[in-house]
């Protein structure tokens, strides 16, 4: 049999060639998430300090000693000074995670070495918390049975445990600079309950700086915003509790025009109004302009109905009269759109106007809004959320671009 | 490559504490055993159907029958010897994986050197030097010097001890297969650990500590060890019940016993270490072993109990091999056959007593102190011994046919016997204080290293080429200067290691004191010729391979391979 | 004994006879300067009792040295020519997740010990020289290891 050449040598040589190219590339690209750490205790600017004893027993924290796994809520820029005293004679750590469940992004306080297995000992260690959300806190010998939560409040709670949050929204936000494409709604109107803990997923696509900001009022302040992510990772979750009814901003350092909104309400109600050129729900039974009574705190979600195919804006100011210096635009309709939503926030006591922008002389009413609980409007009994309202995300609501154009 | 990485994250998530990631793990890998179960069963129809063709073709065995009827013969190396489980295959398996872990462990050693050219990192960062010192070290050892050995030993035992069969073959695939998968988690697992694995360093998966899939290589060095342990079984297995009866235990030639003493130690001191990564992977989950204290020691004495012997066992097969390949071309027998065996086997004893050398400084007794040091002095002895039935083989020979071959086991003894001074040195207590962790340990073992397991490889490459290509030659002209650049570039290097390690230049450093950039530069020069120097390999090994094999009856390894045969044969003619 | 024996025979007796004499030497150095090896303490190493004791804790990644008086420096060893001096290593937790293996070497002084986390190993020295020697880290102990490194200074 004649052999004639053969490529096995070319082949074996490629082979090699082409894996000690993969190989370099492999070896240079290391993994690189760096574990997490809270942050070191800084000299000043310590707003708070607070002193936590917990008792590590494989059963639970503080098992034997009151709630078993209590939850902590410290304030914001808070040196937290742990006491572990150990109470079992078995090996348990002191771990601290943000999120509301273990993982190994992780920052080990006080190791199995530091907390010894002789009952009764005490170890210390300080901890810093500049950053508002959810924290894990657990021991990674006992992971199934030593696991609890830590939560830093954005405001200075005068308890130190027990606050519990009756929702715990999940959104996804996504962020942009620049000017948009149109996948996805921009800057969306977030609606929640008050007492809700919004754990927000930024997804930034085009891998930028930015600084997600927020601050409380309806229009940005840098002066008074706080920074919740100021990143440049791909993807980032941060938990913000929001307690108090109120009406939030959120925005991009890169952009302070352009800017979401967050509802913090106690109530939220649907209501329609007809636009009609001579009033609000002309045509309709329940009379024109009809005064509608809510209780402070109602987030009300306006759904404008054109009826006669003229344009007609929304207007919504505190007084008794039209007021067109502190009036807001809530949602407009034009002759090719025949129905919009529009958001208002009822914070404060009294009597309110609503009127159209373009026939104020026709389309004018009241909306009083009270303290009692008594007023003919639907209360919003938390858990139970009608369906348009049971997300917090509102799809299809218009921009805050397209409304100010 | 991020894909990649998210998935080794996917992994990663059942470690440190949440046991439901691990039962989606465990569900997962249920599930790929189902699939490779419902393939094996698929598989058994074929082979009762190969069975019955055997039968009626009147063969009793259906190994042979394949051989007979299904083969080709003669078979060109290719692909298939993955598939066939003969010692034969499985040895080119062993050796070809073994050279190709060489370049890309190689190019990753070329690479580090360069990375030094200024004091602090400025062509890659410290991170991915950690990560290249890493892989570099610990994929040498345990993919190529392990893998050469035992390809060796697998291609060539079955002819030193006229094998007549051999009924371990699937086994040793799967030992293959086992330790290749082993390599491949170090290699993918990027592991900043150093071949050491100290704990708690390897505890921290981090990339300012271990890695983030430091775990990935401890699975890995275990698979590597799982597949070494098989290997080794069968090995001595072959050596000790299937050579022919022809060949009795003080005739067998001195690379069968190389090859036997290195899987002896493989068996003998793997377990302890195999135990220790065991703990260290719980310590994953539950660190209690390895945080604190003389438990952190256990680990490295654990370490050290198999680390030691295994940079033995990456010599004493190359030693055997030297034994053969210098009476090829010297015309002479072996000096003294026995004291080749002695020295062999009093190695292997010796050696598992010095390990505790590594650990002079670490605090274990001025009693350890001496006990090792002494040892450290004894285990010279067989090496010497071993030296000097070279060198009087050498000097009794008639003529000295300076083949490459030939070259590379001549340098391979000079390099043996610097490397060996330079080591028995760090066995003064004092001196070991002074240069422990220093790049003179560095530039001791690459001596070795290079000049042995490197070179011989190389030469028993170069020797069983005509073979396994089916009667190709290499260019010897190629070759030779494949030849002169490793050994002169690996002096450069080495030299200029031991050098300004004697002065105390660090090792293991992504930068260094700037005093010490004339070393750092010298071996740099010194890594990239050993670099340039295997790239001629490579070109040798394809253009000789795609050449028609010689027919001519000249010598293989002194004449170049023209591809046109110079005395025409009835067999090559026109 | 034939001529092939004898050769073997002498070599052999060479080597043991280099071997065995340099091993003697060692231990005979082992013994009379017990001192300058590290042991762990809880073996009662015995030093001079006029030694300047430094406590030396290694951490990722930086040498910092307590000095019996209170005072700490990092990175910089400041000793006191001709007076004996015991250095007492150990390995802390800095702000990575454990505490790791560390070993201090000062090449020019010929003096290297562990730094073993939970454990304190000692040696004792008596620098002669007036001058600075650089010391580092050589166990690797992570990313910034070759910056665990700096000088000793031997003042009059």
């Amino acid at each position: 049999m004649i052999m004639e050449g053969n490529k096995a040598g070319v082949v074996f040589v490629v082979i090699v060639l082409l894996l000690v190219a993969i190989g370099l590339t492999l070896m240079l690209n290391p993994p690189t998430v760096k574990a997490f750490q809270l942050p070191p205790v800084p000299s000043k600017n310590v707003k708070h300090y607070e002193n936590i004893t917990i008792y590590a027993d494989a059963n639970g924290w503080d098992y034997g000693h009151g709630t078993i796994n209590p939850t902590l809520t410290i304030a914001n820029n808070t040196v937290v000074n742990f006491t572990v005293i150990e109470e079992d004679g078995q090996p348990h750590t002191l771990t601290i995670n943000p999120g509301s469940s273990e993982s190994t992004y992780q920052d080990t306080l006080l190791s199995t070495s530091q907390i010894t297995t002789i009952p009764g000992h005490k170890s210390y260690v300080q901890a810093y918390f500049d950053t508002i959300g959810v924290y894990t806190y657990w021991c990674t010998v006992h992971p199934e049975t030593m696991v609890a939560t830590l939560y830093v409040n954005a405001t200075v709670s005068n308890t130190t445990s027990g606050v519990h949050y009756a929702h715990y929204a999940n959104q996804t936000l996504q962020l942009l600079k620049n000017n948009l494409t149109s996948n996805g709604v921009l800057y969306p109107y977030i609606a929640l309950a008050s007492n809700t803990l919004l754990n927000l997923t930024i997804k930034d696509p085009n891998s930028s700086n930015y600084t997600f900001k927020i601050n409380s009022g309806s229009k940005v302040n840098a002066t008074t915003s706080t920074t919740l992510i100021n990143e440049t990772n791909s993807s980032l979750t941060v938990s913000v509790p929001f307690n108090n009814t109120g009406q939030y901003v959120y925005w991009n350092s890169n952009n302070t025009s352009r800017f979401g909104t967050i509802f913090v309400y106690t109530a939220l109600v649907n209501t329609s109004l007809y636009a009609d050129v001579y009033g609000w729900n002309f045509s309709k039974s329940s009379g024109v302009n009809p005064t509608i009574s809510i209780s402070a705190g109602t987030l009300v979600n306006f759904t404008i109905i054109n009826e006669d195919n003229l344009t007609h804006v929304l207007e919504i100011n505190l007084g008794n009269a039209e007021n067109s210096s502190t009036a807001v635009a809530v949602a407009s309709v034009d002759p090719s759109t025949n129905l919009t939503w529009g958001y208002y926030l009822f914070t404060s006591t009294g009597n309110y106007t609503y009127w159209d922008l373009y026939h104020p002389s026709t389309a004018v009413g009241i909306i009083n809004v009270t303290n009692s609980s008594s007023s003919s409007a639907v209360i919003y009994i938390p858990g139970l959320v009608s369906s348009q309202s049971s997300s917090a995300y509102i799809p299809g609501t218009q921009t805050r671009d397209e409304l100010y154009p | 490559m991020f894909s990649f990485n998210a998935l080794l994250s996917l992994a990663s998530i059942g470690l440190n504490g949440t046991n439901l990631e691990l039962l989606y793990l465990s569900v997962l890998l249920g599930i790929i055993a189902i699939i490779l179960f419902y393939f094996y069963f698929r598989l058994v129809p074929a082979k009762e159907y190969l069975q019955e063709q055997a039968e009626d073709a009147g063969y009793e065995r259906t190994n042979e029958y394949v051989r007979d009827k299904l083969s080709d013969k003669p078979r060109e190396l290719s692909w298939k010897i993955f598939l066939y489980d003969d010692s034969k295959s499985i040895g080119l398996r062993y050796l070809f994986t073994s050279i190709l872990f060489l370049f890309i462990a190689g190019s990753f050693g070329v690479l580090m050197r360069v990375s030094l050219t200024e004091p602090n990192p400025t062509i890659i960062g410290a991170a991915q030097y950690n990560v290249l010192m890493t892989e570099h070290a610990t994929l040498m050892i345990y993919m190529f010097a392990l893998g050469a050995a035992l390809g060796l030993g697998f291609y060539l035992l079955p002819s030193h001890l006229k094998l007549k069969k051999d009924t371990m073959g699937v086994y040793s695939s799967i030992a293959y297969w086992v330790w290749l998968a082993g390599g491949i988690f170090i290699l993918i697992s990027r592991a900043a650990l150093r071949w050491y694995f100290y704990p708690p360093l390897s505890l921290e998966l981090t990339q300012s500590g271990g890695g983030e899939f430091a775990w990935l290589a401890v699975l890995g060095l275990e698979l590597v060890f799982i597949g070494l342990m098989i290997a080794s079984v069968v090995i001595i297995k072959i050596i000790a019940f299937d050579r022919s009866p022809d060949i009795k235990l003080n005739q067998m030639s001195l690379f069968s016993w190389s090859i036997l003493f290195t899987v002896i130690m493989a068996i003998s001191s793997a377990p302890p270490l195999m135990v220790g990564l065991g703990m260290l992977f719980y310590d994953y989950f539950n660190p209690i072993f390895f945080i604190t204290g003389t438990n952190t020691l256990l680990f490295t004495i654990l370490f050290w109990f198999w680390g030691h012997p295994i940079v033995y066992m990456a010599i004493i097969p190359f030693f055997g091999l030297i034994y053969e390949i210098i009476p090829k071309f010297t015309g002479t027998k072996i000096y003294s056959y026995n004291s080749g065996v002695w020295g062999l086997g009093l190695l292997l004893i010796l050696s598992e007593l010095v390990w505790g050398h590594h650990l002079l400084n670490s605090g274990l007794g001025i009693a350890w102190i001496t006990f090792f040091t002494t040892m450290s002095f004894l285990v010279v002895i067989p090496s010497a011994i071993t030296v000097f039935n070279f060198i009087g083989t050498l000097w009794t020979a008639k003529s000295i046919r300076t083949t490459v071959p030939m070259l590379f086991v001549l340098n391979g003894i000079v390099d043996f016997i610097i490397g060996g001074i330079t080591g028995v040195m760090q066995s003064f207590a004092p001196f070991n204080e002074q240069v422990h962790g220093t790049y003179w340990v560095t530039g001791h073992f690459h001596f070795i290293f290079i000049g042995i397991t490197m070179g011989i490889s190389f030469a028993a490459f170069y020797m069983l080429f005509p073979t396994f290509t089916g009667g190709r030659k290499y260019n010897v002209s190629l070759a030779r200067w494949h030849f002169a650049l490793t050994a002169g570039g690996s002096y450069l290097m080495a030299f200029a290691w031991s050098v300004g390690g004697f002065l105390g230049m660090p090792r293991a450093v992504a930068g260094y004191f700037g005093f010490f950039q004339g070393y750092q530069d010298a071996s740099i020069i010194g890594g990239v010729i050993i670099g340039i120097g295997q790239l001629i390999f490579l070109y040798n090994i394809a253009t000789s391979w795609l050449k028609a094999p010689s027919t001519s009856s000249d010598n293989a390894f002194e004449e170049e391979n023209t591809g046109v045969s110079k005395t025409p044969s009835p067999a090559g003619g026109k | 004994m034939n001529d092939k024996t004898k050769k073997e025979f002498i070599w052999i007796v060479a080597v043991l006879v280099v071997l065995i004499g340099s091993a003697i030497g060692n231990v005979i150095y082992i013994s009379m300067h017990s001192q300058n090896f590290a042991q762990n303490v809880n073996a009662h190493p015995t030093y001079p009792s006029n030694a300047d004791i430094v406590h030396v804790e290694g951490t990722q990644w930086s040498w910092t040295f307590v000095y019996s008086n209170g005072t700490t420096t990092t990175n910089v060893l400041n000793v006191t020519v001709g007076k004996p001096v015991v250095l007492v290593v150990t390995s802390i937790k800095g702000a990575e997740q454990f505490a790791v293996i560390h070993d201090l070497s000062i090449p020019k002084l010929a003096i290297q010990v562990y730094a073993i986390p939970g454990q304190n190993n000692s040696l004792s020295f008596t620098p002669t020289v007036i001058g600075s020697f650089y010391f580092e880290c050589v166990e690797y102990c992570g990313l910034d290891h070759y910056e665990m490194r700096g000088y000793l200074n031997v003042v009059a």
